[in-house]
This record gives C-alpha cells, sequence and structure tokens, in this order.
C-alpha cells in the first residue's frame, strides 16, 4: 500500500505517507474502521483550534506554548497513524516559533480526507 | 478490586482519550473514567476509586508524574497500580517515575494489546492457592529460570508419547507464537514465555484414554466431547505452578480451540474473554494443523493457509493476531523450511 493508495492528493508522490501501514493496519483490527474514522473525525475538528492556538503563540513570542501546542498535535498523529504529521511536527518542534509552522502544518492536514480500507496488512 | 474492571485515564489530548476509552472498552466488564484536567482528580480524590490508573505524563498544571505521586499518596488508593504513558521516556522520567511510584512507564503511541494485557495484568489477582510466585515477587532462586528449559522439554517428551501429532508441531507452533507475539508489539519477556509455555499447548492429551487417542475413524460425539476435554486436563496440570510461564501455558491449554465468536471450547469464550496467549496460540495451531499432512488431510499450501486465516479473521481468529501472523510471513516460511514434517512432501500445489 502506498500513499497514493490512502490520499486524494495527486501529488502526495513527493511526499512522505500519509499514513503508517503497520500502525493503521494494528488500529483497523483493533478498533474497525467506524472507530478509526470516529476517532479522526475527533482529531480533525480540533485541528482547527490547535492551530489558532500555534498562531496566537507565534505572534506572541510564547515558544512554550508553541512547543505545547506541537506536542499534542503530533501525540495525536501518531496515536493515530498519521506518520507525515507526525513527522513534520516532530520537525517543526525544533522552532516552534518559525512563522511557516502554521501553514506548514495546514497543508499537510489538508492531505488527510479520509480513513483507508485496509484488509490487514498485506 | 471490583468484579469490574475500572479504569482511570487522565489525558488532557481528547483524541488519545477517545482511543483509549475505545481500547480499554474492549477488555471483558471493563469501564473507563477519563479526566483531562489532573486537577480535577485531586480535588475529588476521596470520591474517586479505579483498578488501575493510565496517566499521561504531559498534563496541564501538574504533570502526570506529580498526579502519580498524589494517587500514591493517598491511603485508599495507594496501593493501586499506576501506568504512565509518555512519548520517547528516557532514564531520566523513568527514575522520577519509579520514586513517585509509577508501577510502569509505556512508551507512545500505545499498542493497544500491550496496553490491555498488562491492564489485566496487573488488576489480576495473586497467584493461585495463596502460594508467593517465585517470578512475581522478585525472589526467582537463581537455578530455576536456568532450570525452566529442562522442565518443559521434560513435560513436552511426556505429552509427545501420546500424542498422534508430529513431535515437530509442538516446536512449530511454539515458534508461530513468538514471531506472532512480537510483531503484536509485546514484550520480549512475553516472547519468551510463550515460545516455552506454547509448546505445552496439548499436554492435556496425556490424561486421555489410550483407545481415544490411538483411534483412527471419525470420532462419535461422546468421544470428540471427551477428546475437547484435554484443554480443561492441561489446565489442572499447570494452573497451580509458581511459575509465570506455566501459568501462561495452563492458559493457552485451556483457552487455544476457544473461537473469537464465542463458538469455540470449552467455554465458548468471546473475543478479548479468550486470554490472549490462547489467541495467538489458536492462529499459531491451526495454521500447522492446516500447513501439515494429517491422517485426513494433505498438507496445505502456506498461501492457502494463510487465506483461511484471513477470511476467518473475526470470527475463528482474534483479527489483530491474524494481522501480525501475516506481516511475519518470511519468518514463518523459515520455521518451515528448517522443521518440515517428513511427509509434507505432499503438500498441495496451489
Amino acid at each position: 500500500m502506498t500513499a497514493n493508495a490512502l490520499t486524494d492528493d495527486d501529488h502526495a508522490s513527493s511526499r512522505p505517507d500519509v499514513w503508517d501501514d503497520g500502525r493503521l493496519a494494528s488500529l483497523l483490527a483493533d478498533v474497525g474502521e467506524t472507530g478509526l474514522r470516529d476517532i479522526l473525525r475527533l482529531f480533525m475538528a480540533d485541528l482547527p483550534f490547535l492551530q489558532s492556538q500555534l498562531d496566537a503563540a507565534i505572534a506572541a513570542g510564547d515558544e512554550a506554548k508553541a512547543r505545547s501546542v506541537l506536542a499534542v498535535v503530533q501525540d495525536s498523529a501518531e496515536a493515530l497513524g498519521l506518520a507525515a504529521l507526525g513527522t513534520l511536527v516532530r520537525g517543526l518542534r525544533k522552532d516552534p516559533l518559525a512563522a511557516a509552522n502554521p501553514v506548514l502544518l495546514a497543508q499537510e492536514a489538508a492531505r488527510i480526507r479520509f480513513v483507508p480500507t485496509l484488509k490487514h496488512a498485506s | 478490586m471490583s468484579a469490574k474492571l475500572s479504569v482511570l485515564v487522565v489525558d488532557d489530548n481528547r483524541t488519545n482519550l477517545a482511543l483509549m476509552d475505545m481500547l480499554l472498552r474492549k477488555l471483558p466488564h471493563c469501564t473507563t473514567q477519563l479526566l483531562t484536567d489532573p486537577q480535577a482528580l485531586v480535588s475529588a480524590i476521596d470520591r474517586t476509586d479505579y483498578d488501575v490508573a493510565v496517566l499521561a505524563v504531559r498534563l496541564p498544571r501538574m504533570d502526570g508524574i506529580e498526579l502519580a505521586a498524589r494517587l500514591r499518596a493517598d491511603p485508599r488508593l495507594g496501593s493501586k497500580p499506576v501506568l504512565l504513558t509518555a512519548d520517547e521516556p528516557d532514564a531520566s522520567l523513568r527514575a522520577r517515575a519509579t520514586d513517585a511510584g509509577v508501577t510502569e512507564v509505556i512508551g507512545k503511541p500505545i499498542n493497544p494489546v500491550e496496553l490491555r494485557t498488562r491492564i489485566q495484568e496487573l488488576a489480576r489477582p495473586t497467584p493461585p492457592l495463596g502460594i508467593p510466585a517465585w517470578d512475581d515477587a522478585g525472589g526467582v532462586p537463581t537455578d530455576v529460570t536456568a532450570r525452566e528449559d529442562e522442565y518443559l522439554a521434560a513435560l513436552v517428551r511426556v505429552a509427545g508419547y501420546r500424542d498422534r501429532e508430529s513431535p515437530l508441531h509442538c516446536q512449530r507452533v511454539a515458534r508461530y507464537c513468538t514471531i506472532l507475539a512480537h510483531n503484536l508489539g509485546l514484550p520480549d519477556e512475553y516472547c519468551r514465555d510463550i515460545r516455552h509455555a506454547a509448546q505445552l499447548h496439548d499436554i492435556g492429551k496425556a490424561g486421555l484414554a489410550d483407545a481415544l487417542l490411538q483411534k483412527t475413524g471419525l470420532l462419535t460425539p461422546e468421544e470428540r466431547r471427551e477428546m475437547e476435554d484435554h484443554t480443561r486436563i492441561g489446565h489442572a496440570i499447570l494452573k497451580d505452578s509458581r511459575l509465570r510461564v506455566f501459568r501462561m501455558a495452563a492458559d493457552i491449554a485451556l483457552t487455544h480451540h476457544e473461537r473469537w465468536d464465542g463458538l469455540g471450547y470449552p467455554q465458548r469464550l468471546t473475543g478479548e474473554r479468550i486470554a490472549l496467549a490462547g489467541r495467538i496460540t489458536a492462529v499459531a495451531d491451526v495454521f500447522d494443523a492446516l500447513t501439515s499432512v494429517r491422517a485426513y488431510k494433505t498438507a496445505w499450501s502456506m498461501a492457502n493457509a494463510f487465506s483461511y486465516l484471513q477470511d476467518n479473521a473475526g470470527e475463528q481468529f482474534d483479527p489483530a493476531c491474524v494481522a501480525a501472523f501475516l506481516v511475519g510471513r518470511e519468518e514463518i516460511a523459515e520455521v518451515m523450511r528448517i522443521m518440515p514434517d517428513p511427509e509434507v512432501d505432499a503438500a498441495d500445489a496451489a
């Protein structure tokens, strides 16, 4: 399975896979597609709020707050198997006040459109 | 501890909390209490009760380690196990956690199977008959661990004398179980234990009548019921051991013929009410039976046996175990290559 199978982004091949296949297979086997979709929906609903918190932290020069918000995003991304987002945010945390961070976060979040169907890991 | 399993989860990340809730509710009779604010828990500590607490290390106002210390300091909750979840926990964090009374630190992202297994183990009553366990109390006599292999090998030989299966069947099943457990992300200690314990999955056959074991034709319904008793007999032989590996073997002996959908035997357990080691062994045992020559069938190809497992995931087998088993395709093929039955040349060509 490749990133292209998991997203509707035509340019996905130049970026890391959206999903971690192993984590995805494990979660689908465990909580099922409906369960995973519900949790993903919750995360996607929280993301605009987290992005606005990041914007505010960057505008205020509050490094600790920016780092904390990014930690929450990374935590969720890795828990859900959103590999590319997790990797991106891990990188952003090295310079949490960089002006480009909210844009990069939004771009990566836009690639997450749906939970793919995956029968086991084969 | 109550008959139900109550797990307290404190995490200010709503996604994590929802995922943990979904994962934990798969445990038999499990209820969850989900909190985002550690201060609210401390304020209501007099009215709080649980069997196991799972705390995120990163929390607002008070981190998970400080919260664990507060819970441990409470006279009523102080003896209850506390798990701490942390992203890449380093030695310093682990040391702080231990000092605060944290029972165990679990790295993120959480492995669902490991989380549930640890919670079940921590919530489980201490060993049978009130005999202190050698290996749980940290008081293992130095020669016992070293001699476990000898004890097990002798028991496997005893069982083998009474069983019609190939002597390599038990060894292959044990290897497959180890691969599967490893792919589930279970700790090395668990993988080591199951490699030993799974060899004894059919030890209960030693307690069956000769006429039944040696019968080559179809079994009558009464004979089938007698044959099914090997699960209970195996469990009875092993269950009171003071060694963890034998207690796991007892679980396996009792549950390896249970089915995920509740149509197995002897207790018709469903889902995660079946011991994890039993669910793992069920996959490995059936795979080996399919790929081996039996009196009533030729050996299936690996591909056909994999298809069977996939088709029966969620019905006969735990789907997570099947998925983890399929990931180990290359290692499984290697076990089949180095431990073949003499008759395996008769394998189908598919």
